[in-house]
């Protein structure tokens, strides 16, 4: 494989597209050695992220853009979700626990995106960098 | 399907990343279940469009960008090449599609071969410019 290969996946901000975006990055994967179940649950996180764009960056809106950049090294993939909506707050992305910490302490978080993102992902970071917002997810292949 | 889906994948212009463009575009074509032969050729047509735009548009140079917009409304396919490179000459176009008659393929030049290829496989092919981008504009019908 190619030291690094980069794809950008694009969809209008229509939730029954978003399978799309799941479909697209599943194929993308069997590029890399991911057991079953990490190619699963890195599905989901795509497919959190872009339904988050189109419900709240977008308040469900359609006829917006949602883009997925694709980077896939020899050691992990990028999935950097960016939008042009309106920005999550980043103080309470930063605070938000990861499923299982929800989990130690007995609750279940209200809204799933996130903690799910941060339980499954190996490196979560939320930026707005000339009005697009990004949530970049790196997962580690091992 | 009610309605039209529709995805965009954007490549750096590099040959090497079009078997990128080939995977995902077997992938979509899953969705409506067509016959493997015939989501072979229209895969085969998006992967010359994108070889096009790389090699004739960008003369293969990697830093540009190749879109490939692909459609799936209830009755047809359709894909959407676009790069920003040169535009193909109009003469190149016209005579890809005199050239669907011609008995042996040697008789096409190499350079038009995927062109006449496309004209050959899609239904309908277009080739515009619009918003300061080549669009070669391909349609299957389903059924």
């Amino acid at each position: 494989m190619h030291p690094e290969k980069e794809i950008k996946l694009g969809i209008k901000s229509n939730l029954q597209d978003v399978y799309l975006i799941g479909m697209l990055v599943e194929t993308l994967c069997s590029l890399s050695s991911f057991s079953d179940d990490d190619l699963y649950w890195l599905k989901l996180c795509v497919i959190e992220a872009v339904n988050n764009s189109i419900l709240h960056a977008y308040n469900g809106e359609s006829g917006h853009e949602v883009e997925v950049l694709f980077r896939i090294q020899p050691d992990r993939v990028e999935l950097h979700v960016r939008d042009t909506g309106v920005p999550m707050d980043v103080e309470a992305f930063e605070s938000e626990r990861s499923y299982s910490e929800y989990e130690a302490e007995g609750e279940v978080p209200q809204n799933l995106g996130i903690p799910i993102i941060k339980e499954v992902m190996d490196e979560v970071d939320y930026r707005r960098e000339d009005g697009v917002n990004q949530l970049i997810m790196v997962k580690k292949i091992r | 399907m009610a309605e039209e889906k529709s995805v965009k994948m954007v490549i750096h212009s590099d040959l090497k990343d079009v078997y990128l463009i080939d995977m995902l575009i077997e992938s979509l074509c899953s969705i409506v279940h067509l016959p493997d032969d015939r989501s072979f050729w229209i895969k085969l047509c998006a992967v010359e469009a994108v070889n096009n735009c790389i090699i004739h548009a960008y003369r293969k140079e990697t830093d540009h960008e190749v879109e490939v917009i692909f459609t799936l409304a209830p009755d047809r396919i359709r894909i959407e090449v676009r790069d920003t490179g040169l535009t193909i000459p109009e003469k190149i176009i016209e005579e890809s599609v005199d050239f669907q008659d011609a008995d042996d393929i040697s008789e096409v030049s190499e350079n038009g071969r995927g062109i006449v290829l496309i004209h050959e496989i899609m239904d309908t092919v277009e080739y515009v410019r619009k918003d300061n981008k080549n669009c070669l504009i391909m349609t299957k019908k389903l059924f």
